[in-house]
């Protein structure tokens, strides 16, 4: 390693080190909020009067995380397998941090139920989800599987991308090639699990 | 330092097993689903096979709607409860009893309230007609033709 290699190095570290604490804190925030969610959600569907709110809050806490542990996982053994090593701990806390976004959508959604005249406006955002009244015809499954597809998702899937370019030291075309697919699988298979879940029942 | 080399191709190898096997889970899933949904399934009726255990005196000019119920579900019961709370001229709501083998007893059916209950003793809402969510609403025309499924409100 040249000098002016190693003094580039010792710059990114501090970067690196605060981009850290930064996560460290969103993923404190996004814990928060999800189990605020899952509280106010739970009271709203009646939990209190068969379970808990409290265990259902935290309930949906430790799926959220088992949902990013696995994500974090399926990423850091792909680059693994690929020969680059992504820190698994870090990346999975800046996951946490990053459903922040998801979140954030979810209080859009939740504005254009309240106000339906907004929806057309924060779908491009927030999702085509809020558009599902307008096409009734459109098959149920579809809409579970690709109904958050707006600049927040796409906005999620760069960054994602982007944790792994700067954990791996990869160039960014791959990443976001591999997170892309990996999310477009995930959606498809989504979908045909729901189809099959319900079969020729019908979805709300 | 061929050790080193050797479990490297190795890991590499169980990593792409393993993609591997995703990718067949993915694509078993995939043809299960083709199966289902290309499947004919058969189109539900308010008569046979389904066996009127629980006869009500209701009107039924407007139709006849059905829960699909399964007795151990508080959900369904719920919902049929809340559909049978508000009365519709002409409408008459019944309970189906799905995904129960045994014939219903007084028990059972003392907890469906007042309403008229139906019996897949077969299973053919789940095998024939290729209905799968508990709680959800079968529309007849006054005649018993089906019309279409909703869901509970």
């Amino acid at each position: 390693m040249d000098s002016s290699a190693a003094a580039l190095a010792a710059r990114a570290a501090p970067d690196h080190r605060r981009l850290h604490r930064m996560n460290v804190f969103l993923f404190l925030i996004a814990l928060a909020s999800w189990w605020e969610l899952g509280f106010r959600q739970g009271g709203e569907l009646g939990a209190g009067q068969h379970l808990n709110l409290t265990v259902a809050a935290t309930i949906l806490v430790l799926a959220r995380l088992a949902a990013s542990a696995v994500e974090a996982l399926a990423y850091t053994l792909w680059w693994r397998t690929r020969g680059a090593r992504l820190p698994y701990a870090r990346f999975l806390v800046a996951l946490v941090a990053l459903s922040l976004v998801d979140r954030f959508a979810q209080g859009m959604a939740t504005l254009a139920g309240r106000a339906p005249a907004l929806a057309p406006w924060l779908a491009p955002v927030a999702g085509l989800q809020l558009l599902k009244d307008r096409w009734p015809g459109a098959e149920p499954g579809l809409w579970v599987a690709f109904g958050s597809l707006g600049l927040l998702t796409l906005a999620r899937i760069a960054i994602t991308a982007w944790l792994q370019s700067a954990g791996t030291g990869r160039r960014l075309r791959g990443p976001l090639l591999v997170t892309t697919l990996a999310w477009l699988a995930t959606r498809v298979a989504l979908w045909w699990a729901m189809d099959l879940f319900r079969g020729m029942s019908p979805l709300r | 330092m061929k050790r080193a080399t050797g479990a490297l191709r190795d890991w590499h190898l169980a990593g792409w097993a393993g993609w591997a096997l995703v990718g067949a889970a993915l694509a078993a899933l995939g043809w299960l689903w083709h199966l289902d949904r290309t499947r004919v399934w058969q189109t539900p009726g308010l008569g046979a096979p389904l066996a009127l255990v629980c006869a009500a005196t209701a009107d039924s000019s407007a139709g006849t709607w059905l829960v699909a119920v399964n007795p151990d579900c508080p959900h369904c019961l719920q919902a049929l409860a809340r559909l049978a709370a508000r009365p519709r001229r002409g409408l008459r709501v019944g309970a189906l009893i799905v995904d129960t083998p045994r014939r219903p007893g007084a028990a059972t059916l003392a907890a469906l309230g007042a309403a008229p209950v139906w019996w897949d003793a077969r299973g053919d809402w789940r095998r024939r007609w290729g209905h799968r969510i508990y709680g959800e609403v079968l529309c007849f025309d006054p005649r018993g033709r089906y019309l279409r499924t909703r869901f509970a409100d």
